[in-house]
């Protein structure tokens, strides 16, 4: 349990940051630094008014399917260079530093030239980049298996299904849950990125219209909007399922 | 021939099926070779239905190989293994496991880490059934009351325990254990033994126990199949005809306790290899198999109470 003072830290640091934010804007012109307020009103707006939430939308579902296709294709990988070692070096010495390395701006071009202006290809951006971040944490998973356990498993079956449902699955899901929340945050920061180029309708295109207008407002608003849902989704989605599924941990 | 029951099978005073019939198991030239190393250099033994056989060597001799080739999770290099008749590779299912750890999965309750292995093994068994065997193994181990709780609030003796429920839960007419209660303490193992015992008489299972601990084979076994040290023959085969419950220090296992210490310590190369069979203290002769304890003692004398 957090401590009092600890608490205290945390969350005076916030209200000092909002203060510092709101003497400053009232100093600076608008397109500089805008009023917390109008942001906290603009953020508001992407999130209920329909036509600007439409955008926040389109864009939580491109990281909600980016991050699925992700962790799908890098679950798939790494379970075949667990069960094929031949495959190993391919997937982790060839496709994972390849993954890793490529930059985000050469697959948010890429996409444009491959997909043109569409979900998909802004998606495979998402995906691409997220991949690496899956493909390492679920292999050091896959490495760190108990090979105990996985013996008492073969001990009872014949079915490699059964041994990875009832036994590597359970094992393998710590580090599934860690990929998860990762990608998440890291599928927020690159979506607008991806949007930029690749689409008329998402945050990124919002950002991109903000941009052009000096309309700060909209530019904070739309970092808010962002930020809010990398935090309310780890804190109120992903934290309180894993501490379900791990509770015997505590028990 | 699983048995449909635990209650079924057999009688309290279950001696082991005469020789009669054709043996459950047997191992006939069993060789193991791995990166040019010879582990096993040709075994030779069977083991009847029923029947309660200690495999007793020193350890790195391949007793671990040896049930890994029975239970079909090896290929042997020579030679062969056959259960009922058959090879192991289609006979998987009439073993199941105990290892020396108990191998439980934190993430399940004791009633569904016994359940587990029939999870695995027979997925039609319905859910209802399932749960229905865990507890009824897990009070033929005396854990009914831990049910519900997570292994890592179980005792060691206690987790080997619903290791042994989960094993007898797929009721597999064989039952391969390996070492099982060598993590435990003196007075753990001394009631996991009394335990096993039990358990065998009420379900008639085969059972092949592995062991490095020449008192563990004495107080247990219908016969001890003693092995050599690498590359690993049979030395020698004993029955051990002293009724249960047993007393380590019971004079009529003297004659059978002397023959096997000479076979373990004369069959070592080097004197001072540690963590031999040499440096059992059950195999010291002080005090064979009692620790100092007051308790301990009791709990001696009591085993050899009829």
């Amino acid at each position: 349990m957090r401590s009092l003072k600890q608490r205290l830290i945390t969350e005076s640091a916030l209200i000092a940051g909002l203060a510092a934010w709101f003497l400053m804007s009232g100093r600076v012109p608008a397109y500089v630094l805008p009023d917390p307020l109008a942001v906290a009103g603009a953020a508001w707006d992407l999130l209920t008014d329909p036509a600007l939430a439409v955008h926040t939308l389109a864009s939580a579902l491109r990281v909600v399917t980016a991050l699925a296709a992700a962790m799908a294709a890098g679950t798939v990988l790494v379970l075949a260079a667990y069960y094929v070692p031949a495959l190993r070096g391919l997937v982790n010495e060839r496709l994972t530093p390849f993954f890793n390395a490529f930059p985000t701006l050469g697959w948010a071009i890429l996409a444009v030239l491959w997909f043109g202006i569409t979900d998909t290809g802004v998606i495979f951006v998402q995906a691409a980049i997220l991949l690496p971040f899956v493909l390492i944490t679920l292999w050091e998973g896959v490495s760190n298996l108990d090979a105990e356990m996985v013996e008492m498993a073969r001990s009872f079956t014949r079915s490699e299904v059964r041994v990875l449902g009832k036994v590597i699955a359970p094992m393998l899901l710590p580090y599934a849950f860690a990929a998860v929340r990762m990608s998440y945050g890291v599928s927020w920061k690159i979506a607008l990125i991806a949007e930029i180029f690749g689409t008329n309708r998402g945050l990124g295109y919002l950002m991109t219209l903000a941009r052009s207008n000096f309309d700060s407002r909209m530019l904070f608003a739309a970092v808010l909007v962002v930020i809010v849902l990398v935090f309310a989704g780890d804190r109120f989605v992903f934290a309180p399922i894993q501490r379900r599924l791990t509770a015997w941990r505590a028990a | 021939m699983p048995s449909g029951s635990v209650q079924a099978a057999a009688g309290p005073d279950r001696r082991p099926s005469p020789g009669g019939d054709r043996p459950l198991l047997v191992v006939s030239g069993l060789g193991f070779t791995v990166g040019g190393e010879t582990i096993l250099a040709g075994i030779d033994f069977s083991v009847d239905a029923g029947e309660f056989v200690c495999v007793l060597g020193p350890s790195g001799c391949g007793k671990t190989t040896l049930l890994r080739l029975i239970g079909g999770l090896l290929r042997p290099s020579r030679g062969e293994v056959r259960i009922a008749g058959a090879d192991p590779a289609r006979q998987w299912r009439q073993v199941a496991y105990v290892f020396q750890s108990a191998r439980l999965c934190g993430w399940r309750t004791a009633a569904q880490n016994v359940a587990l292995g029939l999870e695995l093994r027979d997925p039609s068994v319905p859910r209802a059934e399932r749960l229905r065997r865990a507890e009824e193994y897990l009070r033929l181990v005396q854990l009914e009351d831990r049910r519900d709780r997570y292994p890592a609030t179980l005792s060691g003796g206690e987790a080997q325990r619903v290791a042994l429920a989960r094993a007898l839960a797929v009721e597999s007419p064989i039952l391969l254990m390996d070492e099982p209660f060598a993590n435990l303490d003196v007075r753990t193992r001394r009631h996991l033994r009394r335990a096993l015992l039990d358990v065998w008489k009420i379900t008639g299972r085969t059972i092949l126990f592995v062991t490095h601990d020449l008192d563990e084979a004495l107080i247990l076994a219908d016969r001890i199949i003693v092995l050599s040290d690498r590359p690993t023959r049979v030395r020698r085969v004993v029955t051990v005809d002293v009724p249960r419950p047993r007393d380590p220090a019971d004079p009529a296992l003297e004659p059978i306790r002397s023959l096997l210490l000479a076979d373990l310590t004369g069959g070592r190369r080097a004197a001072g290899d540690e963590d031999g069979a040499a440096g059992e203290p059950g195999l010291t002769g002080a005090a064979p198999g009692l620790p100092a304890a007051p308790a301990g003692r009791g709990d001696g004398e009591r085993d050899g109470q009829p």
